[in-house]
């Protein structure tokens, strides 16, 4: 599915340059779901962000179904990204002025899908929010946020769901109900999914664990 | 204390941008405010000055006989310590040469005339050297009686020799009783004329020379205290009337407009800035305080910050006025060929501090301290701005004292006012109408949809948008309005042309010879008026008092008040108005004088009604060379002065006075030089006694200083418009930056550029169209108010401004977004996105 090769990424910083990665290769076959854990600062966010395809490598290749995203026009690479990969953030980042119901529909309006309302409704009652529709963001609590995130992320049936660090705003009960959600839906619309993360009990749960260190990734 | 301090310090150096922004836009209303403070005093001054020239002093007091020993010590007690004093008198007598005779206005003066102005003289003589029993002349003599340098002149019982001949008298108005050529001879040989004497008119006038730190207001007042007769006029040279001061003071008051525009759009741009900067804030804020610092403490870092902020901010702005100043200085002096000094004064650096601490202060102030639980504070919110309209007040609240300090005026300042309140309340009340329709229409497209729906829901920072453009535009459009109608009051009447020659003086028994002396030679006067001296004695049977102001602080109202009380006044009648009249209040009336009445009607001008609070149907009595006369005021009547016409304050029905002593006037059509010279040569012979002015050399100067004026016009309009542009550009992208987090996002989620660019588009389309509809709409409205309430002038719009400024905004407006928010989307989303705000 996923297909990552000899991936190089280096900030320029005004003495030096900043070598995060160096040299990752890996795989994510279909239906999977894998951990990347490391410390803090260890360059796991940077590989998220090129796993996205909104960042770019210095050196390297990211493979989707043996299409490589970063040899992709921009404007396709959008596209592909808004039809096949999902992301999930630490803060949420929904649209403080739609109600739950609108950050979700959002997706599928911006890619012109029909019966928006339906289907985000439907994930809203996945996640089990069916009762908050037509609150904002504002108005509802941060293991809420994340679950409209969620059911944002896959309202539009990508191929990947990546996450970077989804439970890192939120408290460990709270994270633990929200993740075990995660997992359940990633099983059942069989989706490959990237977590980011440096809780190590969730990472237990995933199908594999990717450990990032000094730019390289130790299985 | 020690680590609030450091604490806040440190965050302030992390605000630099911020800082700078905010004192370049400082800077910008500063510059706006003392440039046309300083344009209003270097006016004012210039107005003083003239006016010191014409009266050759400070002060003057004059009568119609001799002073009384009794006055004149009371008089020199009072003027003693403060200043000089010289002496003058003023009549008209017959000079006689040895083929001619005719009326002059003698001039009597001591070595100490004139305390200002100055005397040009064809023999470079000085004026002390009129010493002799000599007498120097107006030039206009040596075509009016052939008058030669070392010829014999009699002048009374004196015999006198003509030294020299006067080319330049500044000390010479253009108001219509002292136009007369003028000859002028020394106090000591007064007594051989022995023209001054029982039963002769003459004036006595004492001039003051005062000095410097003297107030001239002051010691007018002590004068017209302690001088009991109401005959003894005191003139300072702030009480002088002059006829340029009529269209100056509104060009002034004009100025204090723009002043206070472009300080308007400064605060406008200020305001925004500091509102984003302290919901900035608000997540901080919060913070401290979980980490268990005291309310007092954290509002104590904010007021650190502030009057950092204020404090740096004002130092920078002024340094950058004092660095500008030469320059501006320079150019404005050339422009109005004049002192012109630019002086940034510790009164007004701590008149910006004091602003500043009072809008930052308003604007840290914890409003919503109890209903913003912490938690939501802490809370990542991708905009957190939700303090709605009411945080607008305290900068409309501001604007009043302000308005009133910068205009001077109670009325006006309040008429400001309320002008942008009422601006403000239609922005909102209809803005807010109209997002409530575009919120509840059910959009198909989700990108009308989601645009609607972030106006609608963002409400401080749509409010913000709305009134800010609104307000703007409204005083971009503004500003043009006024300057077209004040430039149309400006200008010569184009369809009359200016005269070229006045005649005073004519008899009543000559009049008709003269009229048909001008038939003769196919002149046609452009008018023709009697003129009858008189004095208001009383209004609506109560005394006509002296009015006696004291105070430091006096408003525009108050000083023309003062200006025009207990002076004598020219009356006229006539059966018909002129074409130049029109008559706004009250109503037109038969101008022959009907027995039945009760009282004959008199016409007033209207600002000399206003000044004396005269209305319609009020009964004045004058003193017409001592007999007391009535008359009713049936109309006020507006007089366009550019017309160059004689005009009178007071006219009266036809067959009142046509019996009293009288003299006439005529204003002759332009005629070319030669024609000219020959027309005033046989006038002279014929009509020895009548006063011949030649005014086009009067008009022409006056000419000039209105072009000078109206380039001051010019010049603040446009810089109140550069400082609104400025605001509205640093508004938009502002905004545009604000959310640059929401267009990643949307990127994020699929957007293209496009979608994105059309959401929002049609948000500032929106918000721009409801803002110029409603602020252009009430430009006019204001304008149209402010144009005939205030500078009392016809109203004269212009449309293409509208037009013109619609399109910069939306250009400005869209094509801000549109760069904004390109460059955003271009801009790497994940690191944009991961960074903590
Ligand atoms: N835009 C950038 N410029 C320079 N250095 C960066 C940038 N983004 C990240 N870094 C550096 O790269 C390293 C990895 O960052 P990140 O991927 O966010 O770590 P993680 O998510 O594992 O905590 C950090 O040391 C960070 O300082
Ligand atoms: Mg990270």
């Amino acid at each position: 599915m996923i297909e990552v090769i000899n991936l190089h990424k280096s900030f320029k910083t005004k003495q030096s340059s900043l070598e995060i990665l160096k040299g990752l290769s890996f795989k994510v076959e279909k239906g999977q779901i894998i951990a990347i854990t490391g410390h803090s600062g260890s360059g796991k966010s940077t590989l998220l962000g090129l796993l996205s395809g909104l960042d770019k490598p210095s050196s390297g290749q990211v493979l989707y179904n043996q299409k490589d995203i970063f040899s992709m026009p921009f404007k396709e690479q959008n596209i592909f990204r808004a039809q096949n990969v999902s992301l999930i953030f630490q803060n949420y980042y929904l649209i403080p002025h739609l109600t739950a119901v609108e950050n979700v529909m959002l997706p599928l309006q911006i890619l012109k899908l029909k019966n928006a309302e339906k289907e985000a409704r439907f994930l809203l009652d996945e996640v089990g929010l069916s009762h908050r529709l037509d609150h904002y963001p504002g108005e509802l609590s941060g293991g809420e946020c994340q679950r409209v995130a969620i059911a944002r992320g896959l309202v539009t049936k990508p191929l990947v769901l990546l996450a970077d660090e989804p439970t890192g705003s939120l408290d460990s009960e709270t994270g633990e109900k929200v993740m075990s959600l995660y997992f359940q839906l990633v099983r059942k619309h069989n989706l490959t999914s990237v977590i980011v993360t440096h809780n190590e009990e969730l990472a237990a749960k995933c199908d594999h664990e990717l450990k990032l260190h000094q730019g390289i990734i130790h299985s | 204390m020690k680590f609030i301090l450091s604490y806040s310090l440190k965050k302030f150096w992390r605000k630099k941008i911020q800082i700078l922004t905010t004192s370049f836009f400082l800077c910008l209303g500063f510059w706006g405010w003392l440039l046309s403070e300083s344009t209003q005093t270097s006016i004012k001054q210039r107005l003083e000055n003239n006016a010191r020239k014409i009266l050759s002093a400070d002060l003057t007091i004059d009568v119609r006989r001799e002073f009384t020993n009794e006055e004149l010590i009371l008089f020199k007690q009072e003027v003693q310590d403060k200043g000089v004093i010289s002496e003058s008198y003023e009549f008209f007598a017959m000079m006689t040469t040895s083929t001619e005779s005719r009326l002059v206005q003698v001039r009597v003066i001591d070595d100490l005339y004139p305390f200002y102005g100055t005397i040009k003289l064809e023999q470079g003589q000085s004026i002390q050297q009129l010493k002799g029993p000599e007498i120097w002349a107006y030039s206009e003599f040596k075509d009016l009686m052939n008058l030669k340098i070392n010829e014999k002149v009699k002048l009374g019982s004196a015999e006198l020799n003509v030294s020299d001949f006067i080319t330049e008298d500044q000390t010479q108005t253009f108001r219509l009783a002292s136009l007369a050529p003028r000859i002028f001879i020394h106090i000591d040989n007064l007594k051989k004329t022995e023209l001054i004497q029982f039963g002769s008119t003459f004036s006595s006038i004492q001039l003051v020379k005062l000095n410097p730190d003297i107030d001239v207001i002051q010691l007018s007042d002590q004068l017209k205290k302690v001088l009991k007769d109401p005959g003894i006029d005191v003139t300072t040279y702030k009480s002088l009337p002059d006829d340029l001061s009529g269209p100056t003071q509104r060009l002034s008051d004009f100025l204090g407009l723009t002043s206070l525009v472009s300080l308007l759009f400064c605060s406008l741009s200020l305001f925004y800035l500091l509102q984003i900067w302290s919901s900035e804030q608000q997540k901080e804020k919060a913070a401290l305080a979980v980490f268990g610092m005291p309310t007092y403490h954290i509002q104590l870092i904010e007021f650190i910050q502030s009057i950092l902020i204020a404090i740096l901010s004002t130092a920078l702005s002024t340094l950058l006025v004092i660095i500008s100043t030469p320059v501006v200085e320079s150019s404005i002096r050339e422009w109005f060929a004049t002192d012109f000094t630019f002086v940034v004064t510790f009164k007004e650096v701590s008149i910006i501090l004091v602003c500043q601490f009072i809008l930052l202060g308003v604007l840290t102030f914890p409003y919503e301290r109890s209903n913003s639980p912490l938690s939501r504070l802490i809370k990542d919110e991708m905009i957190s701005n939700q303090k709605g309209i009411k945080f607008f007040l305290p900068l409309l609240l501001l604007i009043w004292p302000f308005a009133i300090f910068a205009s001077r005026s109670w009325k006006n300042g309040s008429f400001f006012f309320l002008a942008i309140l009422s601006i403000c309340s239609a922005l909102i009340l209809i803005g807010w109408l109209l997002l409530k329709i575009l919120k509840a229409y059910h959009w198909k497209n989700w990108m009308m949809s989601y645009a609607t729906k972030s106006l609608s829901r963002q409400t401080t920072a749509s409010w913000a948008f709305i009134v800010t453009v609104g307000v703007c535009s409204a005083l971009l459009n503004l500003m043009p309005q006024i300057q077209s109608s004040l430039q149309s009051m400006m200008s010569l009447d184009q369809n009359k042309s200016t005269p070229s020659i006045f005649m005073f003086d004519i008899q009543q028994e000559q009049y008709e010879n003269v009229l048909s002396f001008l038939k003769d030679r196919k002149i046609e006067p452009q008018a023709t008026s009697p003129l009858i001296r008189g004095r208001i004695l009383k209004i609506n049977n109560l005394p006509f008092e002296r009015e006696e102001k004291t105070g430091t602080f006096v408003t525009r109202e108050e000083e023309n008040e003062a200006q025009i009380k207990n002076r004598s006044i020219n009356l006229t009648y006539r059966n018909k108005f002129q074409s130049g009249d029109k008559i706004v209040e009250g109503e037109t009336f038969s101008l022959t004088y009907d027995k039945s009445q009760k009282y004959p009607y008199i016409s007033i001008e209207k600002s000399y009604a206003e000044r004396l609070e005269l209305s319609i149907d009020d009964v004045l009595t004058f003193d017409v060379q001592g007999i007391e006369v009535q008359g009713q005021i049936k109309n006020i009547r507006e007089v366009r002065w550019s017309r160059f016409e004689p005009n009178f304050f007071i006219l009266f029905q036809d067959g009142i006075l046509n019996e009293a002593p009288q003299t006439h006037l005529a204003a002759l059509p332009a005629l070319d030089s030669k024609q000219k010279s020959e027309l005033m040569k046989s006038i002279s012979q014929k009509f020895a006694n009548v006063s011949l002015i030649d005014v086009e050399r009067l008009i022409r100067d006056i000419v000039q200083n209105l072009n000078r004026v109206s380039g001051a016009l010019k010049l603040m309009t446009s810089l109140s418009f550069i400082t609104g542009l400025l605001a509205l550009i640093f508004l938009l992208s502002s905004e545009s930056l604000r959310r640059a987090q929401e267009v990643h996002l949307l990127k994020i989620l699929g957007s293209q550029i496009n979608q994105i660019l059309k959401t929002r588009i049609a948000e500032v389309f929106l918000l721009s169209s409801i803002s110029l509809i409603i602020g252009l709409g009430a430009s006019y409205i204001i304008s149209y108010f402010i144009v005939d309430q205030i500078f009392k002038v016809g109203y004269s719009p212009v449309f293409s401004t509208a037009v013109q400024i619609t399109g910069i905004v939306l250009f400005i407006g869209l094509f801000i977004v549109k760069v904004m928010t390109t460059s955003s989307y271009k801009k790497n989303s994940f690191v944009f996105l991961k960074k903590e705000e």
